[in-house]
């Protein structure tokens, strides 16, 4: 009879009792030619190479049936700690001592770039789907109300933020079926109190916000419980009939669009909601949902600001049946610098797996952060490059727009950075302060834009730099910080 | 009398084992008032067991829950904590008792409205480059050490911050004794509050805290590794030391404590009991040969040598079958899986029976005509004694403190070795008066030394011994 401990993570609560890798069970098993401790040593050196202290031989002894009456009698020793005693004494003539622990190399991180290289570009798809497709199909939302379209963008991005953080949580302690109940439950409250919101509208905005909210419900549940390769797959339709729309197809793509949505919500959730049938409801202390619901919080005024930052730099004024110049950046720039990210993370990861001296991991984190920084530098400079040709006269393609959303591309970088590195607070400031101060501008003076068409624009550009120069100063400090990565 | 009985991941969260012993020993003891303190994974469900009148508070301690960081800075005991932990003398000892009193204090916090809130101490604090630092430094002071890593350092770090987390515990101020129902996590929480309230502390060991740490061990790096197992020793040692009584349900078990620092003069053989009104001499045995076990599906309790045992056994009783009556636990899935594997790669299919829970393990001894235990680690175990006391013939493995239980009244095998379990079986299987003549002198015998009669009163008098000491056990820290 004995209690189990809690010390160990969960997963490894119940981890098997340290078997002896072997058919035959560790006893005296007989006359034994010679020494008798030498042989039970040759026969357990791997354990006793392995072992913290003779206490550790002691109990695997104990454990395969040698207790103090078989010591002394087929041993000649008085105690099964006297035997473990000499079994570690004698394995560790013949061996390599604590040695074996002290240069044992250390477990390489593996190849597996290229699995690495496909899980993020399809996470970024993942994350890029909902955009993709309300871009892909903005003809058919023409005409539909502001709150329908850019308050469904807002509430869905900051509400997927804010329940992925939950469905984090409840997955790392409830498993991955209460993670997809948390996040199913969480997206049918928010489109409930949406539609109650949205009221006085007609069915279109109905569509268009449920729509919206399942498109981000699905991202929300693939990223969580890891299947994003089978709601990739069952996505395609979704892109196909998006395509339809794009193209001019009709009715017949709408209704496919909004049949394969429906079946792409089936595929994300159905299976891991089913998986666990017990429907044993999370119980939890409301105290300790506190901290949960203010950090949930948090991430939602992320989400929410750059669905924001995103409106208001690219997607506003946006002219059905063309794709906005603010789009492309983000849509290439986006699988890029999660790209960036994923190998920033590996080196360190691998970094840590292999140093044991925590002056040496500084001075290779700040190599690793160096290169890092200098790649999220690239949309800052870049746009900020852009911005300064038109300032002296020069037209590239897409002028100040074109500025302005390679650098909202930077700021998106910036904030993926700070938020995964806990700092959702700057995070926030960082989306946050030009998309109040853009469209503060615009909303108070109205005057302004109307003189000078142009100034908006030249006002993101400007907003962005102030926002991306000090968000590039601070990431890079975070980045350089030990702590970030415990 | 007020007593809080500290236990980690049983009761009431859980049934069987340890569980039962509580139940017992909370029900059967009705005039003392309780405050269970239960160290779980994460925030539980309700408890299975119900609770009696004489429970005043249940308190469930979620080592896995969110965190309370401490007001203070842990720092420097963090510091002392690591640095004692690694060594091997009792001047190391001191360092850790140092530390963890210290961080202890840390722990202590109120909530807004002033209610009693404890906090985690090495929440948010540096642990793993303190304990980097620890680390070398005992390294070039010549101690045995093997590598740690910055990933090791994390890893152990987060593991340590949470086994530090019962500290937090608020135990009810007019406490008399706590009693921890294991070393490790649960004599944590006995120690801070003997250093706080000065309360007298008693632990009972039903199997060997420190030693099922060691065998639960493997999974993780060597650094890892070695870091917790030295916590665990230290913290092991420290609470043999710290304790005023140690109730091992084992002679056997006695001698780890001894090894560890254990006064010898405090440490108290109580064995467990089993109500003999509960498990009346079964009225007669089966005409089938049915091998019966009792107990949960884990891989302590070695299933695959019993069911392999079975194998071995049908080769000469070809009829006889195997009974499993016990539940499954939440995370034992592949392991009951994998004995299920065992038995039909065996052809044995149809000769086991996974019977599930069952409500009296009496129903599932009067299924077979032998009762079996084939574990690899026990303390006491309560199956064997049921068997005993209902007369039924035991075959157990020599561990823990089971030899000491059965002693001649059963036949006893060493473990994971399917060929002696299976000729201790064949020899009771064929042969009915071996059977009745084993049975009956194995129902005298837990009649004579393991009624819950004999074991409730043994903890009463000694409940009622601790405290009734009129010397103050608060020691300055």
């Amino acid at each position: 009879m004995s209690a189990d401990s809690l010390v160990v993570v969960p997963m490894q609560r119940r981890a098997r009792p340290a078997p002896l890798d072997r058919d035959e069970p560790l006893q005296f098993a007989g006359p034994v030619a010679a020494d008798p401790v030498a042989a039970l040593a040759a026969q357990m050196r791997e354990e006793c190479l392995g072992a913290v202290d003779v206490d550790e031989i002691a109990a695997i002894l104990e454990a395969n049936g040698i207790n103090d009456r078989v010591a002394s009698r087929e041993y000649g020793l008085p105690s099964v700690f006297a035997l473990a005693d000499r079994v570690v004494a004698s394995a560790c003539d013949t061996g390599d001592t604590g040695d074996t622990q002290v240069n044992a190399p250390v477990p390489a991180d593996g190849p597996r770039v290229r699995a690495a290289i496909v899980d993020t570009l399809i996470r970024a798809v993942i994350y890029l789907t909902p955009l993709a497709i309300g871009l892909g199909a903005s003809s058919e939302v023409d005409g539909v109300p502001g709150i329908a379209r850019t308050g469904t963008l807002l509430l869905g991005w900051g509400g997927g933020q804010a329940l992925s953080y939950l469905g984090y949580r409840a997955l790392s302690e409830r498993g991955r079926t209460a993670a997809a109940r948390l996040l199913g439950a969480g997206f049918v409250a928010l489109a409930g109190l949406w539609a109650l919101v949205l009221w006085s509208q007609d069915v279109r905005a109905h569509v268009v916000a449920a729509v919206q909210l399942a498109l981000f419900a699905v991202a929300a549940v693939a990223l969580v419980t890891n299947r994003e390769r089978a709601v990739l797959a069952a996505a395609a339709p979704c892109w196909l009939a998006t395509a339809g729309i794009a193209a001019g197809v009709g009715d017949r793509a709408v209704v496919g669009l909004l049949a394969s949505v429906a079946l792409l919500l089936g595929v994300a959730y159905w299976p891991v909601i089913r998986a666990d049938r017990s429907r044993r409801a999370p119980r939890r202390h409301w105290r300790s949902w506190r901290y949960d619901l203010g950090y949930a919080a948090l991430y939602g005024l992320v989400g929410t600001g750059q669905a924001a930052l995103l409106q208001t730099v690219a997607l506003d004024g946006v002219a059905p049946h063309r794709l906005p110049a603010g789009a492309v950046p983000l849509l290439l720039g986006v699988p890029l610098i999660e790209l960036t990210l994923v190998w920033h993370q590996r080196r360190i990861t691998a970094s840590r797996a292999a140093l044991a001296d925590r002056f040496a991991f500084d001075r290779r984190l700040a190599s690793i952060s160096a290169g890092t920084v200098a790649v999220l530098g690239l949309p800052v400079f870049a746009g900020a490059a852009i911005a300064g040709a038109v300032w002296f006269g020069a037209r590239p393609p897409g002028g100040q727009s074109l500025a302005a959303a390679v650098l909202l591309t930077g700021v998106y970088a910036l904030c993926l950075v700070l938020a995964a590195h806990r700092r959702a607070g700057t995070a926030a400031i960082v989306v946050w302060w030009p998309t109040l101060l853009v469209s503060g501008v615009g909303h108070w003076a109205p005057a302004l834009v109307h003189v000078a068409p142009m100034f908006t624009e030249t006002l993101a550009v400007a907003t962005l730099l102030g926002a991306g120069l000090p968000g590039l100063a601070v990431a890079a400090l975070v980045l350089r910080d030990p702590e970030s990565y415990r | 009398m007020r007593v809080v009985l500290v236990n980690e991941g049983t009761y009431p969260y859980v049934t069987g084992g340890v569980s039962t012993w509580c139940n017992q020993l909370v029900r059967g003891l009705s005039d003392v008032q309780w405050d269970l303190v239960a160290i779980v994974g994460t925030e539980p469900d309700r408890p299975v067991l119900p609770l009696p009148g004489n429970v005043r508070s249940l308190s469930p301690v979620p080592i896995w829950g969110t965190a309370r960081p401490a007001h203070g800075r842990p720092e420097n005991a963090a510091a002392l904590l690591c640095r004692g932990m690694l060594g091997d003398n009792a001047a190391d000892l001191v360092l850790f008792g140092e530390g963890l009193r210290a961080l202890t204090e840390l722990a202590v916090g109120r909530s807004r409205f002033g209610r009693a809130l404890g906090r985690h101490p090495l929440a948010g604090a540096t642990l793993a480059d303190i304990l980097l630092d620890a680390w070398a430094h005992a390294r070039a002071d010549g101690i045995r050490l093997p590598r740690l890593t910055l990933r090791d350092a994390d890893e152990a770090a987060v593991l340590l911050e949470h086994a530090l987390r019962p500290l937090a515990v608020s135990l009810p101020p007019d406490a008399q004794l706590v009693h921890a129902n294991a070393n490790g996590l649960s004599s944590m929480v006995a120690l801070a509050a003997k250093w706080r309230l000065g309360v007298p502390f008693l632990m009972t060991e039903h199997g060997v805290y420190l030693r099922e740490r060691y065998l639960a061990a493997g999974g993780q790096s060597a650094g890892v590794k070695t870091a917790l197992l030295r916590f665990h020793r230290a913290l092991a040692r420290l609470a043999y030391w710290e304790s005023d009584l140690i109730t091992p349900v084992s002679g056997f078990n006695s001698r780890w404590a001894i090894r560890h620092g254990a006064d010898p003069a405090k440490l108290a053989v109580i064995g467990n009991g089993v109500d003999p009104a509960r498990f009346p001499p079964l009225p007669g045995e089966p005409d089938d040969p049915v091998i019966s076990w009792v107990g949960r599906v884990d891989p302590l309790k070695d299933l695959e040598t019993l069911i392999r045992a079975l194998a071995l056994v049908r080769q000469q009783v070809p009829a006889a079958q195997l009974h499993l009556a016990g539940p499954v636990p939440a995370g034992n899935e592949d392991y009951a899986a994998a004995c299920r594997t065992v038995a039909a790669g065996l052809d044995l299919v149809g000769a086991v029976t996974w019977a599930g829970p069952c409500s009296s393990s009496r129903d599932a001894f009067a299924v077979g005509q032998v009762a079996a235990l084939s574990s690899i680690s026990e303390g006491m175990p309560y199956t064997v004694l049921e068997a005993m006391m209902c007369g039924r013939p035991t075959v157990s493995t020599d561990v823990g403190g089971v030899a000491e239980a059965v002693g001649d009244a059963g036949l006893v095998v060493p473990p994971r070795d399917p060929q002696a379990f299976a000729d201790a079986c064949v020899s009771l299987l064929t042969s009915a008066p071996l059977r009745e003549a084993t049975g009956h002198s194995g129902q005298e015998r837990a009649l004579a030394l393991y009624t819950l009669d004999k074991c409730l009163s043994a903890y009463h008098a000694r409940y009622e011994q601790l405290t009734s000491v009129k010397t103050p056990l608060l020691v300055d820290a």
